[in-house]
C-alpha cells in the first residue's frame, strides 16, 4: 500500500498543475488518492467509473480491444482518467498544465503501479490483499456491529 | 465479486468485496423503464435511509435531458464504521441496455422491480428473459440475493402479484406488493434484503 501511495503522491509532486489524483478501481471505489476533492471519493469514483465504462463500451462496440484514456477539459480543470488492468488512474488537473506532461507522467506511473502489482506472484498476491482483495483484519467487525442493531435502524 | 476468506474462524469463503477495512455491498434497482426503480430509491433515501447513515446530501443521478435514468442513480450509505452499501438503479430503458451488465458485475443483492400495470406485461417478460441470461452470463450473479418488487400495485389496470409471480417466473424470490410513490413495502423489502446480506456475513463468522 505504501509503494503505491509513493507513486500515486509523486504524480503530484512531478507534474506542475496537478491537483488531485485518484486510483479506483473496476468499479469505482477508491483504492488510493493524493490531493483534495470537493466531492466524497466515492461519489466521485462512482461517476468516474461510469464514465470510463461508458467510453470503454463505445471501444468494444467499435472493435477495439482497450481503451488507454479519456481527456475531459473543464473550464477551470482538465480530467484525464487512464485504463490500467484492474482499474483506472485519474489525474485532475488545472486548466494551464500541460497534457503532454500529465499523458507521460501517467505512463510511467501505470508502468510502475503494474510492475509493483506483477513482479512477482507473491508480491502481487499482497498487494492486491491490501487494495483489492484484502482480507480484513482478524476479528474485524466481530465484537463492534451486530445485525440485529444495524436492522433495528430499519424497522 | 471480490473472494476472500474469513481467517479468525476459516469458516468458507464469503463473497463480498473487501478493500482496507470496509466491507462494500452493492445493491441494484433492475427493472423496465419507468416501472419505478429511481422512485423507489429516492423514496428509500428520503424516508427511510437514517441520516447518520448517509454519506452523501442527495442521490447521485445520470439522467437524460428528458429526465430518465441514462446510466445509473447512486448513492452510498454506511450502516457502520465497516460497512458501506452501494445503492444504484440500472436504466430501464432499452435505448441504453448496454450499460446494465456492467452496473449488474459484482452485485450482491438485486430488487427486480416489476411494473404490475396489465400493459406492461411484455416488457415485464422482456426484462425477465434478460435478467435471466445476465445470470448465466455474468459471474457471480447467480449467487446474487433478489428481492421482487411488485410496484404500482396502487394503480387499476394491474395484475395480481401471485399472477405476475406465475406468470414472469419470479416466484422463486421473495416479493412484495409495493407502492414508490407512496413507499408501501419499500422499506421492509430494503429491510429483508439487509437482513440477507447482513446475515450471509453472520454465517461467516464476520458479524454477531
Amino acid at each position: 500500500m505504501e509503494k503505491i501511495k509513493e507513486i500515486i503522491e509523486g504524480i503530484k509532486k512531478n507534474v506542475s498543475g496537478v491537483v488531485g489524483v485518484i486510483l479506483i478501481d473496476s468499479d469505482g471505489i477508491p483504492v488510493e488518492m493524493a490531493g483534495d476533492f470537493d466531492m466524497p471519493p466515492e461519489d466521485l469514483g462512482a461517476l468516474l467509473s461510469a464514465c470510463y465504462h461508458s467510453y470503454s463500451q463505445v471501444g468494444d462496440d467499435l472493435g477495439q480491444k482497450s481503451m488507454e484514456s479519456i481527456i475531459a477539459e473543464y473550464d477551470n480543470l482538465k480530467l484525464c482518467q487512464h485504463g490500467m488492468p484492474r482499474g483506472a488512474l485519474v489525474i485532475i488537473t488545472e486548466k494551464e498544465a500541460y497534457l503532454g506532461m500529465v499523458r507521460m507522467e501517467a505512463k510511467r506511473a501505470i508502468k510502475a503501479l503494474n510492475k509493483v502489482m506483477e513482479e512477482t506472484v507473491v508480491q502481487r498476491e499482497k498487494l492486491m490483499q491490501e487494495h483489492k482483495f484484502r482480507k480484513p483484519k482478524e476479528g474485524l467487525l466481530t465484537e463492534e456491529v451486530k445485525v440485529d442493531d444495524i436492522l433495528a435502524a430499519f424497522e | 465479486m471480490i473472494y476472500w476468506q474469513h481467517l479468525s474462524n476459516g469458516r468458507g469463503v464469503l463473497k463480498m468485496k473487501v478493500i482496507g477495512d470496509k466491507v462494500y455491498m452493492k445493491m441494484v434497482f433492475y427493472g423496465t423503464a419507468l416501472a419505478g426503480k429511481t422512485s423507489a430509491l429516492e423514496w428509500l433515501f428520503t424516508n427511510a435511509i437514517p441520516e447518520q447513515m448517509k454519506v452523501v446530501s442527495k442521490l447521485r443521478q445520470l439522467k437524460t435531458s428528458f429526465g430518465q435514468t441514462l446510466l445509473f442513480d447512486f448513492t452510498p450509505i454506511q450502516l457502520s464504521d465497516n460497512i458501506i452499501v452501494r445503492l444504484y438503479t440500472a436504466t430501464g430503458q432499452d435505448y441504453y441496455r448496454g450499460s446494465r451488465p456492467m452496473l449488474l458485475k459484482e452485485t450482491d443483492g438485486i430488487f427486480f422491480v416489476v411494473d404490475s400495470q396489465k400493459k406492461e406485461l411484455e416488457h415485464n417478460l422482456e426484462m425477465v428473459e434478460e435478467f435471466r441470461k445476465y445470470r448465466e452470463e455474468i459471474e457471480g450473479l447467480e449467487e446474487a440475493e433478489v428481492i421482487v418488487l411488485y410496484n404500482k400495485q396502487d394503480l387499476e389496470e394491474i395484475y395480481p402479484i401471485e399472477y405476475l409471480s406465475e406468470k414472469l417466473g419470479l416466484g422463486c424470490w421473495p416479493g412484495f406488493p409495493t407502492c414508490a410513490v407512496t413507499g408501501l413495502n419499500i422499506k421492509e423489502a430494503f429491510r429483508e434484503m439487509l437482513s440477507r446480506l447482513l446475515n450471509k456475513m453472520k454465517e461467516q463468522g464476520v458479524l454477531v
